[in-house]
C-alpha cells in the first residue's frame, strides 16, 4: 500500500464511526488544556515528592529517597537517616528506576504456547494464572506430597514471607543460592561465634589497622557501601592502614596502603604465618584468649609451629618480611584492628580453613567486640535472642504456619518421602547422629553429602539442585523460581538449562521475575513481579555504626502494568489453593501487614513512613555483647544460683546454655553451645566421618590447618588459575537490563598480566580460548579427565595481576535477556545505513557497543565452562579454584 | 469524534491489547473492511471470515512477540526516546492521576509511556494542542511504525504500522 493518504484516513475514520467504533473517552472539561502537558515532566524539586524507601539493587539494601513527580520516580538519593550508608549512595540505586520503567520489563502474566524454551508466549489473566497453578499445586498438598513443590529463589528479602508460604504449603523446598555466594565464609563464623553470627560487623570508623584477604568493599561486597566510607574516613582522618591480599588490583586493592598479589587459594598460608609470628613475638592477648577461646593457646602454638613466614612466602608469593611486619603491626594496633575476608579467601577447596585461620587472628589479638575491632552486632532479625536488650519485638504478624516435618526421624517424621530416596542416601542419613537426622529434609534442602550446609541453618547447596533432580534424588512436580538466574549464573549453567528444559524432570515451571532472562525463558508460566520502588518489605541488617536500626521499604508508585509484589502473589495463590492455606494469609493488603509488623515501634506508622528508618541513636554500641550480664529475665528458670556455679560453668535453661560464669558472675558469652569462641570445633571431623571424607583431608580438621587446593598441587607451567570478579556497577547477572550500567560495563575480557601474555604469545585484543578442567579432591565429578568446558574471549593486560591467574567478570554475555543484556541492535541502526535518526538515543538503537554497530559486543557467557565444585562438607562453590589452559585463537 | 481521532483510536486499540471478537467485528464492518484491504491487502482473508480460537491465539502470540515479552517492536517511548521517556510517562501519569483520561478497562494496566495511551490523548486534542502533543510525545512514532512493519508477521499489525505512518 503506497497511497495511504489523509483522504483514505478520513475515509477510514468515517467508516469506523459509521460502523459503530466505540470511542475511547477523554474528559471533556480538561480537553483544552493540552498545551500545559508539554511542560510537565521535567524534574522540579519544588513539586516532586520525596519518599524514603530501601534500595534493592544489590544485597546491601541501602536507605534511599525517591523523588516522584507526576506519578513517576525521577531520581534516587541517599537517605541520611540510614545509619549504615549515612546518606551515601552507589550507582546501582539508579538501576531501580531503569528497571521500573524498562520498556522490556515483564508487566503481565504469561503462558507458554509452544514447546518449552521455544519462546512462544501469550498473555493470560491473573485469575487464569492462579487457577492453573493452584490446580497443579493443590493435589500435591492434598495427596501428602507437598515436597514435590519446589520454591527456588535468587534474592529474597521478604524476611520470612516466602518461608511462610512454603511452610503453609508443607514443603521444605525453599531453596536458595547461598552456596553460590558465601556459605564457605559463613560456616567458619558460625562455628566460631554461633549461628547468630554468620556475618561480622567490623568497627571500621574507629579502626587503626585492617588486613583484607580478598574482600572488595569498595566495589562489590555485602555491606561494602557501609564499609567503604568508614574505612576511607578512618584512613584519611585517623591514619588507619589498609593492607590487602588479592590476585588482582581490585578497587579496594588499588586504594589500599599496601597490596600484595597472592597465589589463589593461599590466603590461609599468609594468615597462618601471621598467627605464627604474633605468637613468636609474644604479641598475643593472653587474657582475652584464655577467657574466651575454647582451646589452650599452646595448642595453637603447636599447630602453627611450621607455618613460618618463609614457608608462607614459598606457598603464597608474599615476601616473608612483609608477612612478619604486617603481623606485628596488626597485633600492636590491637584492639583497634580487624581482619576482613570474603570470597577471595573463602571460595576455595581450602577456603573454610583459610577463613578459620583469619578468624583466629582476631581472637589472638583480642580485638573481638572492641572499639575499632572485629565486632559482632546485635541480631539482625530483632528476635531478641542475642544482642541489645529492650529493642522492639518486630515479628511477622500473619498466623504462623508450622515447619514441615523432618524426613529422617522425629515425631511424625515424613517417612514416605524418606523412603523414596535412593538407598545410598537413606543409609547415609540413618547413620547420621540424631541432631542431623532431626534436621534432614531430603537432598535438595539438606544434601546428605554436605551436612555443614545445614548444620547451623539451611544454607543448602544450590548448584547441585539440578544434578540431583536429574539423578532422581527428588521428584519435582511444580517448580517456582523467584528472581533466580541459575540458567545463566550457576556453574555448569548448561546443566541447569538441560534440566529446566526437560518436562519429565520438571513438569511445570513458573517463574516470578521482573525481567526476561535465561531462567524465565525456560518457564511454562511467568508472573510479573513489582520492583522495589513498588512494594513493601520489612528491613533490618547489621549496622556498621553498631547501633541497631530498622528500615521500611515502601512503594513510591503503584506497580507498573499488572505486576504484583511477591507477597501479594503468594497470598492470592494461597487463597486459590485453599485447603487451609488461606488461614495463614489474613491481610488484605501489604500496608496493613507491615503496619502490624512494626506496631511495637515507639513512633507512629506515619512517622516511620516519613523517615523510612528507625533507630534509637543514643543506645550504646554493640561492643563486647558477650560480656553483658544476664538480665533477671534471662536468668529466670536457669540453673543459676549466686555463688553456686564454678568459673566457666554454663548457665542453662531447659538443657540449653544461655550464659557462662565469668569472674563469678553470669554473663551472656557468645551464642555458641558452650558460650565461648570455638577456635577448635569437632563438628568438622564429625561431618567428615559422616560423609566418608578422609580425616587426612584438611577440611576434616577440628583446628584450622593449612592444606593446598588439590588441583593446584604441582600445577604445570602451561596451566593457569581461572578466576572471576564483580564490577561495581553490576549485580551478578541481574543487572543486565539496566542500560546505563551496561553502558559502563558490557564486556568481560580475559584479564592477564602482560608477562603472562608474553609467555603465551598473545597481545592485547587477541582472542584466546580458555579451557577449564574439572577439579580433584573430594567434590562433584572429581578428577574426570579432559576439558570440562571452554570459551573464547579477547585479552586485556593488567599490571598487578598474579601471573598465574587469568580472570573475567561474570555479569555479561547474556543470551536470553533482551536488547541491552544481549547487546543487540536493530537492523535500522546507522551501521546498517538505513537510518540516522536514532543514534545513541533510544534503547533499540542506542546499544552502541553492539557488534552490529561496530562495537565490542556484549561479552562472553563463561558459566557453562565453570565446573560445579562444592567445597567438602559445606558445599560452597569453589569459584576460584578452576585450572585452565589458554590458547591463542 | 473526528475521523482522524477514530483512526488514532483504532491504532490505539490494536496496540493496547490482543485482537478480540469485539475489535475484530468492528474491523469486519463492510465499509471499514474495504478500506482496510486497500491499505494492507494481506488483511483481506482475515476480515472475511469468523476466526477460530486458534487464530485468535496465533494473533495473541504474535502480539506477545511484538510488544510484550522480549518485544521485537516495543510499543513504549522508553525504547526510542530513552532520555525523555520519563517525562513522557510523567505527562501521561499526570493526566491519569488528574482525571483527564478515563481509560477503557484494557488500557488501565499499560505503562504510562505506551503508544496506545499517547494515541488516545492525541486523539482527544485538536489544532495546536494536537501538534504540540505530538511533537512533545510522539516523535518516535515513525521509528516504531517502521520497526513494526518490518517485524510483524500478522496482517493486522502490518496494517497498524501503516496507519501509524499517517497518524
Amino acid at each position: 500500500m503506497s497511497d495511504l493518504t489523509r483522504r483514505s484516513i478520513l475515509k477510514l475514520g468515517s467508516a469506523l464511526i459509521a460502523g459503530g467504533l466505540s470511542p475511547l473517552r477523554v474528559s471533556a472539561q480538561n480537553a483544552t488544556s493540552g498545551k500545559t502537558f508539554g511542560v510537565l515532566g521535567r524534574l522540579d524539586y519544588s513539586k516532586a515528592k520525596a519518599t524514603p524507601t530501601i534500595c534493592f539493587a544489590c544485597t546491601n539494601h541501602c536507605g534511599v529517597i525517591g523523588w516522584v513527580q507526576d506519578g513517576v520516580v525521577r531520581k534516587i538519593d541517599g537517605n541520611p537517616l540510614d545509619p549504615n550508608t549515612e546518606g551515601n549512595l552507589c550507582s546501582k540505586a539508579q538501576g531501580m528506576i531503569s528497571y521500573t520503567y524498562y520498556p522490556e520489563r515483564i508487566l503481565y502474566p504469561l503462558r507458554r504456547v509452544g514447546k518449552r524454551g521455544e519462546g512462544k508466549w501469550k498473555r493470560i489473566t491473573w485469575d487464569e494464572a492462579y487457577t492453573e497453578l493452584a490446580d497443579k499445586m493443590r493435589p500435591l498438598r492434598e495427596n501428602g506430597t507437598p515436597e514435590e513443590f519446589v520454591f527456588h529463589y535468587g534474592r529474597d528479602k521478604t524476611k520470612g514471607y516466602t518461608k511462610h508460604f512454603t511452610n503453609a504449603f508443607g514443603t521444605p523446598h525453599r531453596l536458595n543460592r547461598r552456596s553460590i555466594c558465601s556459605s564457605n565464609r559463613r560456616a567458619p563464623l558460625m562455628s566460631f561465634y554461633g549461628r547468630e553470627f554468620e556475618w561480622e560487623t567490623q568497627d571500621l570508623a574507629n579502626t587503626k589497622y585492617v588486613i583484607n584477604w580478598g574482600g572488595n568493599p569498595f566495589e562489590a561486597y555485602q555491606g561494602g557501601l557501609f564499609m567503604a566510607h568508614r574505612l576511607q574516613s578512618a584512613r584519611v582522618d585517623h591514619g588507619a592502614k589498609l593492607v590487602t591480599f588479592e590476585v588482582r588490583p581490585s578497587a579496594t586493592a588499588s586504594k589500599s596502603d599496601e597490596f600484595y598479589t597472592v597465589m589463589p587459594g593461599t590466603d590461609g598460608a599468609v594468615a597462618f604465618a601471621m598467627i605464627h609470628t604474633i605468637l613468636k613475638e609474644g604479641l598475643e592477648n593472653k587474657e582475652f584468649w584464655n577467657r574466651w577461646a575454647n582451646i589452650p593457646l599452646d595448642d595453637v602454638r603447636e599447630s602453627v609451629k611450621d607455618y613460618t613466614p618463609e614457608w608462607a612466602e614459598k606457598v603464597s608469593g608474599v615476601p616473608a618480611a612483609d608477612i612478619k611486619r604486617i603481623a606485628i603491626e596488626f597485633a600492636k594496633a590491637a584492639p583497634a584492628c580487624c581482619t576482613m575476608s570474603n570470597r577471595g579467601s573463602a571460595k576455595h577447596y581450602n577456603g573454610m580453613q583459610a577463613d578459620r585461620a583469619i578468624r583466629t587472628l582476631d581472637v589472638l589479638v583480642g580485638n573481638v567486640g572492641k572499639p575499632g575491632g572485629y565486632c559482632l552486632s546485635s541480631l539482625r532479625g530483632w528476635s531478641g535472642k542475642y544482642g541489645q536488650e529492650g529493642l522492639p519485638n518486630l515479628k511477622m504478624p500473619e498466623p504462623k504456619a508450622s515447619d514441615p516435618k523432618p524426613w529422617g526421624m522425629g515425631e511424625g517424621f515424613n517417612e514416605t518421602a524418606f523412603k523414596k530416596l535412593p538407598k545410598e542416601v537413606q543409609d547415609r542419613v540413618n547413620n547420621f547422629p540424631d541432631k542431623w537426622r532431626k534436621k534432614y529434609f531430603g537432598e535438595l534442602a539438606t544434601p546428605s553429602e554436605y551436612p555443614l550446609a545445614w548444620h547451623w541453618y539451611q544454607m543448602r547447596v544450590g548448584q547441585l539442585v539440578y544434578p540431583y533432580i536429574k539423578e532422581g534424588r527428588q521428584k519435582v512436580s511444580v517448580y517456582m523460581s523467584f528472581t533466580l538466574g541459575a540458567a545463566f549464573g550457576y556453574p555448569e549453567a548448561n546443566a541447569a538449562r538441560e534440566v529446566l528444559l526437560d518436562e519429565k524432570l520438571i513438569p511445570f515451571h513458573v517463574a516470578v521475575d521482573i525481567g526476561y532472562g535465561e531462567q524465565t525463558a525456560l518457564a511454562d508460566m511467568i508472573l510479573p513481579e513489582a520492583t522495589s520502588l513498588e512494594r513493601w518489605d520489612y528491613h533490618s541488617t547489621n549496622n556498621y555504626g553498631l547501633v541497631p536500626y530498622t528500615g521500611l521499604r515502601q512503594p513510591l508508585i503503584a506497580p507498573q502494568g499488572e505486576s504484583k509484589s511477591i507477597q501479594v502473589i503468594l497470598r492470592e495463590l494461597a487463597h486459590k489453593i485453599g485447603g487451609g492455606m488461606e488461614k495463614h494469609f489474613t491481610y488484605k493488603d501489604d500496608e496493613s501487614l507491615y503496619k502490624d509488623w512494626y506496631k511495637e515501634l515507639p513512633i507512629s506508622w506515619e512517622e516511620f513512613k516519613r523517615r523510612g528508618i528507625w533507630q534509637e541513636k543514643d543506645r550504646p554500641k554493640d561492643y563486647e555483647l558477650y560480656e553483658r550480664p544476664l538480665t533477671e529475665a534471662e536468668l529466670a528458670g536457669t540453673n543459676f544460683e549466686a555463688g553456686k556455679l564454678a568459673e566457666g560453668a554454663l548457665v542453662e535453661k531447659d538443657g540449653k546454655a544461655v550464659g557462662i560464669i565469668k569472674d563469678g558472675k553470669p554473663v551472656r558469652g557468645f551464642p555458641t553451645p558452650n558460650r565461648v569462641i570455638n577456635v577448635y570445633d569437632e563438628i568438622f571431623p564429625e561431618a567428615a566421618k559422616a560423609v566418608g571424607l578422609p580425616l587426612t583431608d584438611g577440611n576434616a580438621s577440628p583446628l584450622a590447618v593449612w592444606h593446598e587446593v588439590p588441583e593446584h598441587v604441582d600445577l604445570p607451567e602451561d596451566r593457569f588459575i581461572f578466576s572471576t570478579f564483580k564490577w561495581n556497577v553490576h549485580t551478578q547477572g541481574r543487572s543486565g537490563h539496566w542500560k546505563y550500567a551496561a553502558e559502563i560495563i558490557h564486556t568481560n575480557p580475559v584479564f592477564m598480566h602482560p608477562d603472562t601474555g608474553k609467555a603465551l604469545g598473545v597481545t592485547e585484543g587477541d582472542e584466546v580460548e580458555v579451557s577449564v578442567y574439572r577439579p580433584t579432591g573430594f567434590t562433584y565429578r572429581s578428577g574426570e579427565k579432559g576439558v570440562m568446558g571452554s570459551f573464547k574471549n579477547h585479552v586485556r593486560f593488567l599490571k598487578g595481576m598474579h601471573p598465574r591467574v587469568v580472570m573475567c567478570s561474570h555479569h555479561v554475555g547474556h543470551f536470553e535477556h533482551g536488547i541491552v543484556g544481549e547487546s543487540k541492535t536493530t537492523e535500522t541502526s546507522p551501521a546498517e545505513g538505513k537510518s540516522d535518526k536514532l543514534a545513541d538515543k533510544g534503547l533499540k538503537d542506542g546499544v552502541w557497543w553492539a557488534r552490529k554497530r561496530g562495537g565490542i559486543g556484549g561479552g562472553v557467557h563463561i558459566n557453562d565452562a565453570l565446573p560445579i565444585n562444592p567445597a567438602p562438607l559445606i558445599g560452597g562453590q569453589n569459584w576460584y579454584d578452576n585450572v585452565c589452559s589458554i590458547e591463542k585463537v | 469524534m473526528t475521523p482522524e481521532a477514530a483512526v488514532a483510536q483504532l491504532a490505539a486499540s490494536l496496540l493496547a491489547h490482543e485482537i478480540d471478537a469485539s475489535l475484530l467485528a468492528s474491523l469486519q464492518q463492510p465499509e471499514t473492511a474495504a478500506i482496510l484491504r486497500q491499505i494492507e491487502p494481506s488483511v483481506a482473508p482475515l476480515l472475511e471470515k469468523e476466526w477460530t480460537p486458534q487464530e485468535f491465539e496465533d494473533a495473541a502470540v504474535e502480539f506477545c512477540r511484538l510488544f510484550i515479552l522480549n518485544p521485537v517492536a516495543p510499543a513504549r517511548a522508553a525504547a526510542y526516546e530513552e532520555k525523555d521517556s520519563l517525562e513522557v510517562a510523567g505527562r501521561i501519569q499526570f493526566m491519569l492521576d488528574s482525571g483527564f483520561l478515563e481509560l477503557p478497562e484494557r488500557f488501565k494496566t499499560l505503562a504510562p509511556d505506551h503508544v496506545a495511551l499517547l494515541l488516545l490523548v492525541y486523539s482527544s486534542l485538536e489544532g495546536d494542542d494536537s501538534i504540540q502533543f505530538k511533537s512533545d510525545n510522539l516523535g518516535w512514532l515513525p521509528d516504531f511504525s517502521e520497526l513494526l512493519e518490518e517485524k510483524s508477521r500478522h496482517g493486522l499489525y502490518l496494517l497498524a504500522a501503516k496507519i501509524l505512518k499517517v497518524v
